[in-house]
């Protein structure tokens, strides 16, 4: 039996990019997972935040997350719709990128479009965020382009640095 | 490089029912992969058990938002199968790693986490006090039904 965690595209940036698209993904496959290994130039004491977006639909979306902090505590809320995860800013140790996964179920079906998400992001010295999120999107359209996007902490915005990657694998259930 | 996250079985819900149950699963593997892709007929936790014991065999915990801008945990110990999801109407995604699942010399560890948004992220461990290896899993919900187009598939990891 062949195995399904079959890459379908990957990207490393070779210099700064407010954006990185996925198109034209096939429909082949059940799931789709997303691995990041990112960094931002956002102005930020360690982690912002960034988004995710299908088929360049700009609505629809829902979340809740539940993350620990550097202060040691631990909060939910439910204003990241669109969340793709924690990612460090100019306040991290620099070269050190987030480890993200996002968990993309059942992406060519009719039915609305569930997400998960594992992400950490550390200060080697220091601190470090961790975060899982769950989101949906409510869209019966299959999911043929993916874009990530929207670093932001607080009012200040930022882009992907150079050498981050971004790996898009599809899932068979068959 | 062997082959590895093979699917052994998927099951699409065609009548809603109290469980599903994924049987004959094969030892030749080093790890499963739960993917729960699931909807309830009511608000509920969504459990599994392993190769039909309903013994108060299990116990887990768990830590989850508890709604208000916090995040809470809890635990059940010596229960009769392990907590891994919580369901609604609305579709719910999990994923579980069960380790060692083959083995016959240790207990049972399961890590899972997922949630249905936006009312409920949720992640849970939990163990099986048996060493058996797991040839079969059920999923159970305690007082609605499992929704029909619920889709449940079961993932072998190989390590070599």
């Amino acid at each position: 039996m062949a195995s399904t965690y079959i890459l379908i595209a990957k990207t490393t940036l070779t210099t700064s990019q407010s954006s990185v698209t996925f198109s034209s993904i096939p429909q082949t496959y059940t799931d789709l997972i997303l691995h990041q290994s990112a960094m931002s130039n956002v102005s930020t004491s360690l982690a912002g935040n960034y988004n995710i977006e299908f088929n360049g639909v700009t609505t629809g979306y829902s979340g809740r997350r539940i993350y620990a902090d550097p202060s040691g505590g631990a909060a939910s809320d439910t204003g990241t719709p669109k969340w793709a995860g924690f990612i460090p800013g100019t306040g991290a140790t620099q070269n050190v990128p987030n480890s993200c996964t996002l968990y993309i179920g059942n992406y060519t079906s009719s039915n609305y479009k569930p997400w998960k998400l594992d992400v950490v992001v550390e200060n080697q010295t220091s601190s470090a965020y961790e975060g899982l999120g769950t989101n949906l999107w409510s869209n019966t359209a299959a999911i043929t382009s993916i874009v990530l996007k929207d670093i932001s902490s607080g009012a200040n915005t930022g882009s992907f640095l150079a050498n981050s990657t971004f790996t898009l694998y599809g899932i068979k259930n068959s | 490089m062997p082959a590895t996250y093979e699917p052994i079985a998927t099951t699409t819900v065609s009548t809603a029912s109290a469980s599903v149950t994924m049987s004959s699963i094969p030892s030749t593997y080093t790890d499963l992969i739960v993917v729960a892709y699931a909807t309830d007929s009511t608000s509920e936790g969504m459990g599994m058990y392993f190769n039909g014991d309903t013994g108060s065999n299990y116990s887990f915990m768990y830590f989850y938002d508890n709604g208000s801008g916090g995040v809470a945990t809890g635990q059940n110990l010596n229960t009769t199968r392990i907590n891994f999801s919580n369901l609604s109407s609305t579709i719910s995604l999990y994923k579980a790693h069960i380790l060692n699942y083959s083995n016959t010399t240790t207990f049972k560890t399961v890590f899972s986490n997922g949630g249905l948004a936006p009312e409920y992220v949720i992640a849970y461990s939990g163990n099986w006090r048996s060493t058996a290896a797991i040839n079969s899993i059920t999923f159970n919900v305690s007082s609605g039904t499992i929704g029909v187009g619920s889709i449940f598939t079961i993932y072998g990891i190989k390590a070599a």
